[in-house]
């Protein structure tokens, strides 16, 4: 029986890993509970919280002078909801940004072991070739 | 790596252009000044809107990093079939090698920045929108051609099999840039052109930041993979001709 070659073993292995990763994945999803979610947001622009002044009211204009004081009461709420909104937005944010330094981190610490690595097997080529030329 | 002298070439891998670590690093200390000092707050996601500036400019440097390698890995395949371009062959398939690590690299960065940002705002982690499916499958995809390519080694055959696998994902990141489009979702469509965007000219002036220090962030590092590369290509060329030399003597 001819032997099979060491990357054909190693590529089957390699496949045979990442179809069982794929496999596992769309398995737990299928039995997972799908949450019941809010009307999603899809901004198709990103806005800054100022509030643009209020326009003036004439000395006694009522109309406007509720006008206005109605659209106080509007941005106290919506600011009042930002609030609520940052209490946990807050923590998903510093998540975000912790888990993009850590991941870029174990980047350099593989690299830096790699290289390591090759600096070992670089002494061990020296060595040889010093032992070749001695005899 | 010269025949005769074997070790006289032979240097561990340094960085080619020893002031880049330091513009790279001073871009993204700016960029993160910008995004956390200077951005304003967004009207209705609040606070948690400011992982949008890593996280999209992750997603351009992950998409370049995809493409250039299945570009890279498609003229690899042409070159090297072709008689006296086996040079040209070699660095553009450890160009293509260091592209995939790096869109790998930041597609994580995507693909984990994306949901953190999802929960508060969609109120769920994931969605099976086929955006996010098509980037995770490429991702997949890109993990697949990176396994293979660190088995094939100085295998032809395994580099040529991982540079198939690669060119295959080039088309995959078209679809992913137009996924909302053609299929909809739930993604903001405020890179798109399409009106809206960033109203604010803090966040554009943040945005654009955050994009140019994390492309020169990401090209830095396909720089030093690529001379990293290089020097294992060379590292085991010497091994094979001091074997052959060790064998002639004995």
């Amino acid at each position: 029986m001819k032997p099979s070659s060491p990357l054909g073993a190693r590529f089957r292995t390699a496949v045979l890993t990442l179809s069982l990763a794929v496999v596992a994945t769309l398995g737990s999803v299928s039995r997972a509970d799908v949450p019941v979610r809010e009307e999603p947001q899809r901004p198709s622009a990103f806005g800054a919280t100022e509030d643009a002044p209020l326009p003036t009211v004439a000395p006694g204009d009522l109309q406007g002078l509720l006008r206005n004081c109605d659209a106080e009461r509007e941005r106290a709420v919506a600011a009042q909801k930002l609030c609520e909104q940052d209490k946990t937005g807050v923590d998903f944010l510093g998540a975000a940004y912790a888990a993009l330094w850590i991941i870029l981190m174990a980047f350099f610490a593989l690299v830096a072991i790699r290289q390591r690595r090759l600096s070992a097997e670089l002494a061990t080529l020296r060595e040889r070739l010093a032992r070749l030329g001695e005899r | 790596m010269s025949a005769s002298s074997p070790d006289a070439d032979l240097q561990p891998a340094r960085p080619g252009v020893t002031w880049m670590p330091y513009v790279v690093a001073a871009a993204l200390l700016v960029a993160l000044f910008l995004v956390f000092f200077v951005a304003p707050r967004e009207r209705t996601m609040g606070e948690v809107q400011r992982i949008f500036y890593f996280h999209v400019a992750s997603a351009f440097a992950a998409l370049i990093g995809w493409v250039g390698c299945a570009v890279a890995s498609l003229a690899y395949l042409f070159l090297s079939a072709r008689q006296g371009m086996e040079v040209i062959a070699k660095i553009t398939d450890r160009l293509a090698h260091a592209l995939g690590e790096i869109g790998v690299l930041f597609g994580t960065i995507v693909l984990i920045t994306g949901p953190l940002w999802a929960k508060p705002v969609w109120k769920t982690y994931w969605t099976w929108e086929p955006r996010l499916v098509l980037m995770m499958l490429t991702q997949f995809l890109f993990i697949g051609y990176l396994v293979l390519r660190a088995y094939a080694k100085k295998d032809v055959a395994g580099r040529k099999l991982a540079a198939g696998i690669a060119v295959i994902g080039g088309p995959a990141v078209y679809l992913i840039h137009v996924a909302v489009e053609l299929w909809g979702g739930n993604h903001p469509q405020v890179v798109s052109g399409q009106g809206g965007g960033l109203q604010h000219p803090d966040m554009q002036l943040t945005f654009a930041v955050a994009i140019a220090s994390v492309l020169l962030f990401a090209a830095s590092l396909v720089h030093l993979r690529m001379r990293h590369h290089a020097f294992t290509d060379e590292l085991e060329d010497a091994y094979l001709e001091l074997s052959d030399r060790e064998d002639a003597r004995s």
